[in-house]
């Protein structure tokens, strides 16, 4: 049996995100697909799994190592959604919460990527903004293209924002 | 680039220092992985993103290299001479680093003792 929920995570928003699908789990819930805010469960038991996210933006050469890495470090890779990568591992009794980081460093490297992925396309948003819809802004359609835009921009520089702030305080512990 | 990347500075973080450690003989990453499990009796671990996220840094910053063909899922790794340099210089700071602490604390002991 599936289920689907529409929920939005944002950027800043990945632990979260991890939480909830944990959650999900425990009530018998397993995440196994992501599309655009869409998330996928099957019904099943309740079961132990933690799920992880992570953000991966080099190219797909290496991707089959990427997974091999986590696969024999015990992980099942769930799905992915663009840069993002979800996986999943069994709590065992013995071990503590897994985590897939451990160390800040590296961590902080995540959101890095992610930054660096951010920025180009708010400055394409605000490029086009500024070149084609305020220009433009006379007709009443564009208008209301015009208030869209102001909105995703402000989501950008406040994702970017916040993201870059997860990044600083890793970097400074 | 951040003014705290270690490898900018030169220091390698504990991490990097017991990848670069353990690819003295080439080795892929569950190698590394296992073999600082048992060198630290399983004291020190590194999760698979850190682990991953790690090997690309030092890849691109040249202190380790692909060994063999590459080919295959999992890829195995070795450190280059500037990557052994480096080691060698972070053993170096590291041992600096017991040599003070161990002068604070044998004058604290004469002193209270």
């Amino acid at each position: 049996m599936k289920k689907r929920i529409f929920r939005l995570f944002f950027a800043w928003q990945d632990q979260a995100e991890e939480k909830w699908l944990t959650d999900m789990a425990e009530q018998g819930l397993l995440f196994s697909k992501y599309q655009f805010g869409l998330y996928t469960f099957h019904k099943s038991e309740p079961a132990d799994y933690v799920y992880k996210l992570d953000y991966k933006a080099s190219s797909d050469q290496d991707f089959e190592e990427y997974v091999t890495i986590f696969e024999d470090a015990g992980w099942e890779h769930v799905d992915r959604f663009h840069g993002w990568h979800y996986f999943r591992k069994l709590k065992s009794i013995s071990e503590e919460e897994p985590a897939i980081y451990s160390d800040h460093s590296s961590e902080s490297q995540k959101y890095k990527s992610l930054v660096n992925f951010l920025i180009p396309i708010f400055l394409m948003t605000v490029a086009i903004f500024l070149t084609i819809i305020v220009p433009n802004s006379h007709s009443a359609i564009v208008s209301i293209v015009k208030w869209i835009y102001v909105f995703l921009i402000s989501i950008y520089l406040y994702a970017i924002v916040r993201v870059r702030r997860k990044m600083k305080k890793l970097q400074i512990k | 680039m951040a003014r705290n990347d270690s490898l900018e500075i030169g220091e390698l973080t504990d991490t990097s220092f017991y990848i670069l450690l353990s690819l003295v003989e080439a080795r892929h990453g569950y190698l590394i992985m296992q073999n600082i499990e048992e060198l630290t009796e399983g004291g020190f671990s590194i999760g698979p993103a850190s682990m991953y996220t790690t090997i690309k840094k030092l890849l691109s910053a040249g202190l380790i290299e692909l060994y063999g063909d590459g080919k295959g899922k999992r890829k195995t790794y070795i450190a280059t001479n500037s990557g052994l340099q480096l080691l060698e210089k972070d053993i170096q700071r590291r041992e600096l680093m017991i040599v003070h602490a161990k002068q604070v604390l044998n004058q604290k002991g004469e002193k209270s003792g």
